[in-house]
């Protein structure tokens, strides 16, 4: 691909991304200030005595006006320091504790959209193709049923069945990908499963859609005229010209991934970023929630950030 | 092949599409004869059946449009029992298509060298170097001045008349013995027109290829074919010499035709008109043409016409010919 792409929109795309992060950031911590609850009473305990209490707000300057601390830690987290954790281990630098759970969940998050795109690129293809037959509509069917599943249930459903019923895959705990990728790709896939299925039937249904909306165009019948083969028509006419909405709404989906996460890791306890905030979430760990929210932020942006690039390089026109 | 075999002879072409529970014949009886280095011209109203005939012909309908056809023999050898990949090998090197809307015959995401290179690999594997220079004087030989500019240009840089340019190139690349053209010039301004057309009929002749050409224009089908064919509802109601046809026409849906170009091009205060719409119900019995024509008998209603000649190799489909 000849074709570059300019730096400005780049740079000024980079430029909103590190305004959204403001944003964001800034949304979470009065959020969680606002919200009820100490964070001294969830470390120290009902019991604490007020001299405890007193003494533990002083050490984390929680009494400081909003601003003050919010610039405090802001300053510091662009500095990429984060702070130490008010829960963890009594001060654990919470950079040390996300670099080690960040590729968990990576490799979780990765691991489901590669499960929806391998699934949604068969599904979508086999049902565009045979428009209006059985396996069109088997495959519409189970992509509205996919869409209709929440996480939660599903990863019991897995869990019951595959895990407990039939023991092929564990039930619960993580073997992380830097201990062993086969043992990650095994005891990772009821949970990516969980978290890919609804996606994987988004992804399906636009697929489908693009692809319909593209088999009857000209340029097809064109092509099909000049007595190209079959598949080289599908791959380069048809489907080529069906990816820019379909990897856009990949792009979209990622933000799903998220609360995916979240909710995946403490059923299957796999020790990730996700379970990480929840257990910041419970303990009001300020900056832990503070840095895995903003972690997660970051993802989801520079993941459309990566996409948007990958959709002006697929269309010509937008050059 | 004997010399008196035609290049290829369609006979009772029909072409229907499902429409819910109902069937629409688009096609209905249509046979016809094109030689070696003729271009005949089919003409007729926006909905007649035209375009389908020749999407009929390469088989690029969709899944809902049924084709049947007594015989169509391209070269004395019958395609209708022919697999779906036998008929593909044909395409292109022997039957191609120029079709209406230059802009929407390319793939939006690909360059213009990228189709020709396609297409000169398509006619010969010709090796990743040599393509290139063969597809700038394809280009030149089309009249696109900067090769290099055009071939790496994406469709949405260039102008439509550049794009059908740039088709017919591509055609000329795999060298077919039959050209389909489906209203080539439609869409382009009367300048660009002259201009494809001369180059439809200077490439015809170098190819030694025949030609199929659509249109709805007369002017242009009297400059371009050597015989011409006119539908209405889906039949040919009259066929023959490109002159015979356009000035002494004998089925009145011609002459009407005629008329209302004529009326055209004098710019007359009153264009002649003809009454009521194509494509509206075929009556089930009788002339298609009846409810519409100037010179309606009563036999017609009940009467269905057959071909009958009317002149050298002129026949019309009309109950006031022949006995």
């Amino acid at each position: 691909m000849a074709r570059m792409i300019s730096i400005g929109r780049v740079s000024s795309r980079l430029g909103g991304v590190a305004l959204l992060a403001l944003l964001g950031s800034a949304t979470v911590f009065f959020v969680m200030r606002a919200g009820s609850g100490d964070p001294a009473i969830a470390v120290l305990g009902e019991q604490a005595t007020p001299e405890a209490i007193a003494a533990f707000h002083r050490k984390w300057m929680l009494d400081d006006p909003l601003v003050l601390q919010f610039w405090r830690w802001l300053s510091s987290a662009v500095m990429g320091d984060f702070g130490l954790s008010m829960t963890v281990a009594g001060g654990t630098p919470i950079m040390k504790l996300i670099a080690s759970r960040l590729p968990n969940t990576l490799f979780i998050g990765l691991y489901a959209v590669l499960i929806a795109v391998v699934v949604s690129l068969i599904a979508g293809t086999l049902s565009a193709l045979r428009h209006g037959k059985f396996t069109d509509t088997a495959a519409t069917s189970l992509a509205v049923l996919g869409i209709s599943m929440p996480d939660f249930w599903l990863s019991y459903v897995l869990v019951y069945t595959l895990a407990l019923g039939l023991g092929i895959f564990p039930s619960y705990g993580f073997t992380p990908p830097a201990e062993s990728i086969a043992g990650a790709l095994y005891s990772g896939f009821l949970p990516a499963l969980a978290i890919a299925a609804p996606m994987a039937a988004a992804f399906t249904r636009i697929l489908r859609t693009a692809l319909l909306e593209t088999l009857y165009r000209d340029h097809v019948r064109v092509a099909r005229s000049l007595g190209y083969r079959d598949a080289f028509v599908f791959v380069h006419f048809v489907l080529r010209n069906a990816l820019i909405p379909y990897v856009t709404v990949i792009g979209l989906q990622v933000r799903y991934l998220l609360g995916g996460t979240v909710v995946v890791e403490r059923i299957f306890g796999i020790p990730g970023v996700g379970a990480l905030m929840v257990d910041g979430a419970f303990g009001r760990d300020y900056p832990l929630v503070q840095a895995c929210a903003l972690t997660f932020l970051l993802s989801v942006l520079l993941v459309n950030f990566a996409v948007d690039l990958v959709c002006a390089a697929l269309n010509p026109r937008s050059a | 092949m004997s010399a008196s075999s035609p290049l290829l002879e369609v006979m009772n072409l029909r072409t229907s599409f499902a429409v819910g529970d109902r069937r629409v014949k688009a096609v209905r009886g249509v046979s016809f004869a094109i030689a070696d280095e003729e271009v005949l011209g089919l003409i007729g109203e926006s909905g007649s059946g035209k375009t389908v005939t020749g999407m009929s012909l390469l088989r690029l309908l969709p899944e809902h449009a049924a084709v049947e056809a007594d015989a169509i023999r391209f070269r004395g050898k019958e395609l209708s029992g022919l697999g779906d990949d036998d008929f593909r090998a044909l395409r292109g090197v022997q039957l191609a298509m120029i079709f209406q809307d230059p802009v929407g015959s390319f793939n939006p995401a690909k360059t213009i060298g990228w189709h020709l290179q396609h297409a000169i690999e398509r006619r010969s594997e010709a090796d990743a170097k040599s393509w290139r220079s063969e597809a700038e004087s394809l280009l030149l030989d089309v009249g696109i001045r900067a090769p290099e500019r055009v071939l790496s240009s994406y469709p949405h840089q260039l102008s439509g008349g550049m794009l059908q340019r740039a088709l017919i190139a591509m055609i000329i690349a795999l060298r077919p013995a039959l050209i389909i053209a489906d209203e080539p010039t439609t869409n382009l301004d009367n300048l660009v027109e002259r201009q494809i057309l001369d180059l439809i009929r200077l490439h015809q002749r170098r190819l030694k290829a025949s030609v199929l050409f659509v249109t709805h224009d007369l002017a242009i089908a009297e400059d371009i074919c050597d015989r011409i064919a006119v539908m209405y509802a889906g039949e040919i109601v009259e066929i023959g010499p490109a002159e015979d046809v356009l000035r002494r026409p004998k089925h009145p849906y011609a002459a009407c035709l005629l008329q209302t170009s004529l009326s055209l091009e004098q710019r007359d205060e009153f264009l002649f008109e003809l009454a009521g719409e194509p494509g509206g119900r075929i009556p089930e019995e009788g002339c298609a043409f009846a409810g519409r024509c100037p010179k309606t008998m009563p036999q017609c209603r009940t009467i269905h016409p057959e071909m009958r000649a009317v002149g050298p190799g002129h026949q019309a489909r009309c109950l006031l010919h022949g006995d």
